[in-house]
């Protein structure tokens, strides 16, 4: 079987997929933009569906007039081609190097490009505590998406609490249109974003973070510092939160447990990089973090495999305007490759402006953590893979019966990162577990990111 | 603030596609064109989507971007979808995703 052949395809059309097709469209190569989405946007930018109407689209966005003009010029770009609504679930390389996609869209099964730009974002890390399979919780994303994409609050009485940057533009988004908070914490200490080297804070971001505060202390909201939400309780959903103030580490202060009534608990606790599909074609990962591995890029955003860029989260979590940054070397790294016309100083330029974010990306590594004593908040019959219900008791147990110090020795006896989601939901979380038995990091990091096929998909679309 | 839909506080603006008939196990749903199943469902105050296979426990939207299949569920007969990521048409009928009733999840 063989599929349309393109010089170039971007996979993810967030801020950085955008960035790398605009650049690389501006070069003069026909770019293939392909995406789960709807529309362009990624997560950051998600939009309303096209039933809906806005008067005042960026109203809760930040920055999106500029990157709808981006999508807008690049529709204009001479061979551009969006592919929506596309799951890609398999990537081959083939013997000519060049890329083979399988996407769940039956009217395009496959896709070959002679260059592939990767910008598959993350996935939000949300550590397990007792309840949180509840319905009712859902990640501060899904409370986002809820909001930005369907105008939903996700219920009348929300906590929102965890840690990462997600955590306060979400609640200030939920407080601007009057959604009852019960409570706002953060389990890290916002302030911590104001220690440190200045040129680690960029005046926008700083800005950005006064908005939300002001927003939410506008609705009567405060933020909670080294707070977390450590156990929901409920008859088949919701109905209480059980708060805890945190001692640096995340361990609970003793007897500070405090419950509040609540329909609904947004959390997560940080971002891990979507590195699927670049396992998927071999290319080397960053595992410096064991439980975030990222694919490892040079200062073009090349991958360890010919012929493949990275961009964006799954290089590391540093945001949009990093994202976009990475987004444009990439693009334009690309399109050099493939014959298209770059010049060396706006390569130059942008290589520059991307080397310039690494004191913000310092000050993000030392403010967004997860601290080791979320460990502590469970119980064993806590769920640790809510695809397969594996409990952290089974898995303490296959820790210390085997003497295991490798996730694949978990995977495979315990079934944990074998369902649905792939380990997405649970990798961190598996090897996060395994470093605190262990007292070392897993011998295997990586290991649960490797998906064969990317997404279920159904035996008629192979 | 009964409603979880955003009215006038939207500051975007908001206005939703048309009204549109929806069931989920038989009950009448109110969901508007352009919703997914998902939203349509929490609007209508069901939070407990499907029942898990091994502990029977009940589940519901999570990551709301596709990620996670907590929230399978079925349409118009068909196997297990994401209710995040389906929207909602005229007629549909959405059931609870049960073992046994059409293969595992």
């Amino acid at each position: 079987m063989s599929g349309d052949r393109v010089p170039l395809v971007v996979l993810g059309a967030g801020p950085a997929g955008v960035a790398a097709a605009v650049a690389a469209a501006d070069a003069g190569v026909p770019v293939t933009l392909v995406d789960l989405g709807a529309r362009a946007g990624g997560q950051y930018h998600r939009r309303e569906p096209a039933p809906f109407t806005t008067a005042r689209a960026g109203a809760l966005h930040h920055g999106l007039d500029r990157f709808s003009d981006d999508v807008e010029r690049l529709t204009r770009a001479p061979g551009f081609r969006h592919v929506t609504g596309a799951g890609v679930w398999g990537v081959q390389r083939l013997a000519d190097g060049a890329v083979r996609l399988a996407t769940d869209r039956p009217e395009l099964p496959l896709l070959e490009a002679d260059a592939v730009v990767l910008a598959t974002g993350a996935n939000e890390r949300v550590v397990p505590f007792p309840g949180w399979d509840l319905p009712g919780v859902l990640t501060v994303g899904g409370a986002q998406a809820l909001l930005k994409g369907q105008g939903m609050r996700p219920g009348r009485a929300v906590v929102v609490a965890g840690a990462g940057p997600l955590l306060l533009p979400v609640a200030a988004a939920l407080a601007r249109v009057r959604t009852h908070l019960v409570a706002v914490t953060d389990a890290n200490d916002p302030r911590a974003w104001l220690t440190g080297s200045p040129r680690g804070l960029r005046p926008a971001t700083v800005k950005e973070g006064a908005a939300h505060l002001a927003a939410l202390t506008r609705r009567g909201v405060r933020v909670r510092p080294r707070t977390a939400a450590i156990a929901a309780h409920g008859d088949g959903r919701v109905e209480e939160v059980v708060l805890a103030r945190l001692a640096r580490d995340w361990t609970p202060v003793p007897g500070s447990e405090r419950t509040v009534p609540a329909d609904a608990l947004a959390t997560s606790h940080g971002f891990v990089p979507d590195v699927g599909l670049a396992v998927g074609l071999g290319c080397t990962l960053d595992t410096t973090e064991a439980t975030a591995p990222a694919v490892a890029v040079d200062t073009l955003q090349a991958t360890s495999v010919a012929g493949v860029w990275a961009a964006g989260e799954l290089t590391g979590v540093g945001g949009a305007r990093v994202a976009a940054h990475e987004g444009t070397v990439a693009g334009l790294a690309a399109a050099r490759t493939l014959g298209g016309t770059v010049d060396d100083t706006t390569l130059e330029r942008a290589v520059a402006r991307r080397r310039a974010d690494a004191p913000f990306l310092r000050t993000l590594a030392r403010v967004l953590t997860v601290g080791d004593g979320w460990t502590t908040w469970l119980t064993p019959d806590t769920l640790l893979c809510r695809c397969e219900e594996v409990t952290v008791g089974t898995v303490d147990t296959a820790i210390a019966r085997r003497d295991a110090d490798d996730l694949r020795s978990i995977k495979l006896t315990t079934r944990c990162g074998m369902g649905h989601c792939q380990a997405r939901m649970c990798a961190a979380n598996v090897a996060g577990l395994l470093t605190a038995r262990t007292g070392r990091p897993p011998a295997d990091p990586g290991t649960l990111d490797r998906r064969p096929v990317a997404h279920p998909v159904r035996l008629g679309d192979l | 603030m009964d409603d979880l839909r955003v009215g006038d506080e939207d500051p975007r603006g908001l206005t939703r596609g048309a009204p549109v008939d929806v069931t989920f196990d038989g009950e009448p749903v109110v969901a508007f064109e352009g919703e997914s199943v998902a939203a349509a469902l929490l609007a209508a105050d069901v939070r407990a989507t499907r029942t898990t296979r091994r502990g029977g426990r009940p589940r519901g939207l999570f990551c709301g971007i596709g990620a996670c299949h907590d929230c399978l569920v079925r349409v118009d007969g068909s196997g297990p979808v994401r209710a995040c990521l389906t929207p909602v048409r005229d007629g549909m009928a959405v059931t609870s995703h049960v073992l046994g009733a059409g293969g595992p999840a």
